[in-house]
């Protein structure tokens, strides 16, 4: 423990007739150190929950185009169930939208952009995907939403698939981006 | 206090001015910072307080504390740093602003004497970019005591 002390200093002197002067005491000075800590954490948690999929389609001759509306599946709180992947005259089996969950004790806003478009391929031939955002959460184009505190929000995420007449049957992958900004 | 007074001698003694009798570390808790950063601060100007910020969730903080004592009636000028460092090893964070929100920071404290107490709470603020790099973050303050 750190301590200081300080010092009273008295004169005497035989020709002052035994008169004592104090001279004063002297200032004393010291330091003490304090320790600082902190821990800097976050519970946020972004969850990939689910992954987008078309599903099997089984493509008519003339060319489709695959659509996974989930504009209207909501975001935020709560949220719809997935959306199942639609066609024009195609047989889609399987399909759902993508799911991202996000979770946090705090609440704040969540800007969230998706990419303009993205390629699928099955190693040789491609296929694009593309008006995400406006198949998405979040509204028809990049959009905000609110994350309560403590509450999941859910954000769905799709797309339009367009397949040509001819199209390459086998199995397309891909994925695409999805931006989260927080504020 | 007690000096011998003898005619043609020079006398002195000493005497147990002041002491920091306890030291309790400052400490900004446990900080469930917002994505988007946040600016956490002990307003500790007016006595102990805990931690405060506009968006995250602070758990365990408190105000550092002296406590002083002393055997005589004295005044003790407090000089703090304008800021101080924490390093969890490899990143830093400045906690700034710590005299204006500590205690007794312009007029200094007046103690009692006689062995009683006198508590100094000691605080500041840090400010939490939205990239900050979690982890754990330590450091020190250096305050000067002036007793007079």
């Amino acid at each position: 423990m750190w301590k200081t002390r300080k010092k009273s200093t008295f004169l005497a002197s035989a020709a002052l007739l035994g008169i004592v002067a104090l001279s004063g005491t002297t200032v004393t000075a010291g330091t003490v150190d304090v320790p600082i800590t902190a821990t800097v954490t976050s519970s946020l948690v972004e969850d990939m929950t689910t992954a987008m999929n078309f599903g099997s389609i089984e493509l008519i001759p003339a060319g489709d185009t695959i659509v996974i509306n989930a504009s209207g599946a909501g975001s935020g709180a709560g949220g719809a169930a997935a959306v199942p992947a639609s066609s024009g005259a195609s047989v889609v089996t399987g399909g759902t939208s993508a799911l991202i969950t996000i979770s946090s004790p705090i609440g704040f806003d969540v800007d969230v952009s998706y990419e303009v478009s993205v390629v699928l391929t099955d190693g040789t031939t491609s296929a694009t995907m593309s008006l995400i955002d406006a198949n998405s959460g979040g509204g028809t184009t990049d959009g905000t939403v609110t994350h309560a505190a403590g509450v999941d929000t859910l954000i769905h995420v799709g797309g339009s698939l367009v397949l040509p007449s001819g199209a390459t049957t086998g199995t397309y992958t891909g994925s695409t981006a999805v931006t989260m900004n927080y504020t | 206090m007690l000096a011998t007074m003898l005619p043609g001698l020079f006398t002195a003694s000493a005497t147990l001015a002041g002491e920091v009798s306890q030291v309790t570390p400052i400490d900004l808790g446990i900080i469930d910072l917002h994505p988007s950063g946040d600016t956490i601060i002990i307003a500790a100007e007016n006595g102990p307080v805990l931690a405060t910020c506009s968006r995250s969730l602070i758990t365990g903080s408190h105000s550092g504390r002296l406590l002083l004592t002393s055997t005589e009636a004295e005044h003790v000028d407090i000089t703090y740093p304008l800021s101080a460092t924490l390093s969890d090893g490899t990143r830093i964070l400045s906690i700034t602003d710590i005299p204006s929100h500590s205690q007794y920071n312009l007029t200094g404290v007046d103690l009692p004497g006689g062995g009683a107490t006198v508590t100094i709470s000691i605080g500041g603020k840090l400010i939490l970019p939205g990239n900050t790099v979690y982890g754990n973050y330590s450091g020190s303050m250096t305050i000067q005591l002036n007793f007079l």
